[in-house]
């Protein structure tokens, strides 16, 4: 493929090391890499081989080829026997095989060893999920929260799995908790509006506006955030319920915020003739 | 006061034996430490759930201002409410601060004197046997008299200059300026500690808390009852002049 | 803004300058005997060199951050942001691509229930 050729191993190695910590999913290209450039020099990689193993395990157990997995997962057993890192690792190989009730003996051994490994109980609720019982993965998870609150993965998590429910106003507490943590996160505050917007209801859809403002206060350029800011004011605009006077200001951020989109796609292309025609049939009923 | 001028042999044999000895002292401790200290700390459950709670409603009261109102006094119910709030049904005993009692601790301590205190004491006391009395170095700009016991152990002289570094002052001028040499050379999160933490398992979670959690939960709670709850996102608008074209 | 084959050749001239600078400086103490003051030329040489180290040192330690945080955020698009690797599962539907996939050996455990 086009991505691993003349790749150098110190280049493949800072790519999977960006990937690694920017959680990108990409284990397609992680397992090409590794075959094509990194196996061989593993050697070469000193101290960092044993994260980059991890990846790699992940990352081929995410494309069923459980046979790079398996020697991944078998020289990381050799360096580190006792290490319940590697073995939830092991773990992952089970579940990726569908021997879940395998991959819950293990489980069960390594919580009864280390009671706040957190590893541990995340998987045992990705097995419920990969069986598809979400509630009773949202029940575990639940549970999980209670223990460990400030686990924002676990937030987030939880919010998918009740918006796959369409339990939207649960999935929007777990979104304020994310924001909590990161007030500063346009994509968080964007989310969240998205939410409240798919609720729909004027308290909802104020609420959202506010958002969507936020998130493009903090990023510009959130073209998301524009198109939801301008769905939600021409709803405001168009609704019964609202006064007359909220609808004055709903119409004023339609306009506002449709110059700010006219504006960034002349930017980006030079022409907005198609985006009128666009905007035109872009009204929600 | 005349200029004083050292013997080249005092630069050769104990200038630099000096710092070339703490220095190896210092990666023989790290490794000598990586060594014996690499028992797993478990971290208790509870510990970390009252930790995590704690951090909860500090960012809620940090980051609250992002939150209606509803929402907000949801949250703080849930830590303050008086018959089922976090904070005041948790019930938490004081952890036993009596070494003596947990053998794991009396253990922890030992190790702590063995790879900190005891080669403090026994290089220093052997530093300040081989190499008292020497005058080494001297720094580079005028000092106080008040200088004189930190920068002249060893060597009782009044008329000598403050400037002036004794052998067994320099050796710990050493011990704690080269802490960022070692982290240099053995690297922040170097490669002992990086195949440690995999040897561990990750417990990222695990931030222990030493502190005794009723008196931390009491603080936490008065500091949410004061706390003032005020909605930026209803003036975010104006903020950003939407409404003004 | 990555390290060029320019900037490597300003820092090491730069280097030299500043190594010469100081050399002079102190033979002339040595040579001199009444030493009061360095002579403008070795001044003038030693803050030209120092100031060529400096930007091409700048240009050579790699990049450097926004000071704005939301800057880094920018680039970052709710799907990557979304992707948590501890939650996982592998029984998804690209498992199918997979050149290793057997129909027949997978799925099981859900007909069973």
């Amino acid at each position: 493929m086009e991505l691993t050729k003349n790749l150098s191993w110190s280049k493949a190695r800072d790519i999977l090391k960006d990937w690694r910590e920017n959680n990108q999913r990409r284990s397609v290209e992680v397992v090409e890499i590794w075959e094509t450039v990194l196996a061989s020099k593993i050697h070469k990689l000193g101290d960092d081989r044993f994260v980059l193993l991890e990846q790699v395990s992940i990352a081929a157990l995410d494309c069923n080829r459980i046979d790079v997995a398996a020697s991944c997962i078998h020289t990381l057993i050799k360096e580190f026997p006792n290490s319940l890192r590697v073995r939830s690792l092991i773990v992952m190989k089970l579940e990726a095989q569908e021997r879940y009730d395998e991959a819950l003996d293990h489980l069960d051994t390594i919580i009864k060893l280390d009671e706040s490994n957190t590893t541990a109980r995340k998987r045992k609720i990705c097995i419920l999920k990969a069986k598809n019982k979400i509630p009773e993965a949202i029940k575990e998870l639940t549970e999980y929260l209670k223990k460990f609150m400030t686990d924002q993965e676990t937030w987030q998590e939880l919010c998918d799995l009740y918006l796959a429910e369409g339990d939207y106003s649960k999935a929007a507490f777990c979104m304020e908790e994310l924001f909590l943590h990161h007030p500063h996160n346009h994509l968080l505050h964007q989310r969240y509006a998205d939410i409240l917007y798919t609720m729909g209801g004027p308290e909802q859809l104020e609420l959202a506006t506010s958002h969507y403002l936020m998130a493009i206060n903090l990023n510009a350029k959130n073209i998301r955030a524009l198109y939801g800011l301008l769905l939600t004011s021409q709803q405001l605009q168009n609704s019964a319920k609202t006064t007359s006077n909220k609808k004055k200001e709903a119409s004023k951020r339609v306009v506002w915020v449709s110059k700010r989109l006219k504006q960034l796609y002349q930017e980006a292309t030079g022409n907005t003739e198609s985006l009128n025609e666009l905007m035109g049939s872009l009204q929600v009923s | 006061m005349a200029e004083l001028l050292l013997d080249a042999n005092i630069r050769g044999w104990v200038f630099l034996p000096i710092v070339v000895i703490t220095f190896l002292v210092g990666v023989l401790r790290h490794y000598v430490s990586l060594l014996i200290g690499g028992s797993q700390k478990k971290a208790n459950i509870e510990q970390v759930q009252d930790s995590q709670a704690l951090l909860r409603a500090r960012l809620l009261r940090e980051n609250g201002k992002y939150l209606t109102r509803s929402a907000f006094q949801m949250r703080r119910y849930y830590f303050n409410d008086e018959e089922v709030g976090y904070f005041l049904t948790q019930k938490r005993t004081a952890p036993a601060s009596n070494p003596m009692t947990d053998p794991s601790m009396m253990m922890d301590m030992l190790k702590g004197n063995l790879t900190n205190v005891l080669p403090m004491i026994v290089i220093g006391g052997w530093i300040n046997w081989m190499f008292s009395g020497f005058v080494t170095t001297k720094v580079p700009f005028p000092l106080t008299l008040r200088f004189k016991p930190m920068l002249q152990r060893g060597i009782e002289l009044v008329s000598l200059d403050p400037a002036w570094v004794s052998s067994a002052s320099w050796y710990f001028l050493n011990v704690f300026g080269l802490r960022s040499i070692y982290a240099l050379v053995l690297g922040e999160n170097n490669a002992a500690d990086q195949s440690r933490q995999f040897q561990d398992q990750m417990s990222g979670a695990a931030v222990q808390m030493s502190v005794d959690p009723k008196a931390a939960f009491k603080a936490e709670w008065e500091a949410l009852e004061l706390y003032q709850h005020q909605s930026v996102l209803s003036n975010i608008e104006s903020e950003m002049d939407v409404l003004e074209g | 803004m990555g390290s060029t084959g320019f900037h490597k050749v300003v820092f090491i001239i730069g280097i030299c300058f500043l190594v010469h600078a100081a050399v002079s400086a102190a033979q002339r103490k040595l040579t001199e005997q009444e030493f009061t003051s360095l002579s403008l030329d070795i001044v003038v040489q030693g803050i030209l060199s120092l100031i060529a180290c400096m930007y091409a040192i700048i240009y050579m330690a790699g990049d450097l951050k926004e000071i704005r945080a939301t800057e880094e955020l920018e680039n970052k698009s709710w799907e990557t942001l979304r992707n948590i690797p501890s939650y996982y599962i592998f029984s998804h539907r690209g498992r199918t691509l997979s050149p290793a996939y057997d129909p027949t050996s997978v799925g099981k455990s859900l007909i069973d229930e």
